[in-house]
């Protein structure tokens, strides 16, 4: 018997069987292959030809204190202002990440910056800033 | 404006910032110029320095 409780003959489970093992096998075999092609990184790696906002957020230490910081560059790489601070209201982390990233755009804005890029490395932030509206998220 | 996602590899500037942050009392502080080790991670990105993902 099978999942759609159809009755089959043991050679035809067995070959079944081994057949979606080497599928199985063949998936995972092709995913490393496609993570080893892209291992290396750097800094405006898309060579995205605008303003450059690098945020990010953390937490470390005892007790956990939240921080954030960025930093706008241009696509040269030539340096034009960052940020820092702490935050003091909460010690989590996706709040730190929402907050660089916030902060990042007021202070874009402050410099009249028309075309900017931000980069993150919170893909929980992207998800939640780009996806569709959630009244209730984790 | 467009929003993306990177590795952290590619964002030691911003992580470093973050840190600073951290050891600071500022609820916000702004650089007019960067403070002083981030010139050299700022020189590595500048070069296109390929960092290897760990």
């Amino acid at each position: 018997m099978c999942l759609n409780n159809e009755i089959w003959t043991p050679s035809r489970l067995s070959y079944n069987i081994h057949n979606m093992v080497d599928s199985f096998n063949l998936c995972f075999k092709n995913n490393s292959q496609i993570e080893q092609v892209d291992r290396f990184i750097r800094w405006n790696n898309d060579n995205y030809s605008c303003v450059i906002l690098n945020v990010d957020g953390s937490c470390m230490g005892t007790p956990v204190r939240a921080s954030f910081g960025g930093i706008i560059r241009n696509n040269a790489g030539y340096y034009l202002l960052s940020f820092s601070g702490c935050v003091n209201v909460s010690s989590d982390i996706l709040y730190a990440e929402l907050y660089a990233i916030y902060q990042g755009l007021i202070l874009a804005k402050s410099l009249n910056i028309t075309e900017l890029v931000c980069y993150t490395d919170s893909l929980h932030c992207i998800n939640l800033l780009k996806g569709p509206p959630m009244r209730y998220h984790i | 404006m467009s929003l993306f996602v990177i590795l952290l590899e590619g964002d030691h500037c911003a992580d470093f910032l973050a840190k600073f942050g951290a050891n600071s009392d500022t609820e916000l502080l702004y650089h007019a110029s960067p403070p002083n080790n981030l010139l050299h991670l700022i020189g590595m990105d500048v070069v296109g320095t390929l960092y290897s993902r760990e």
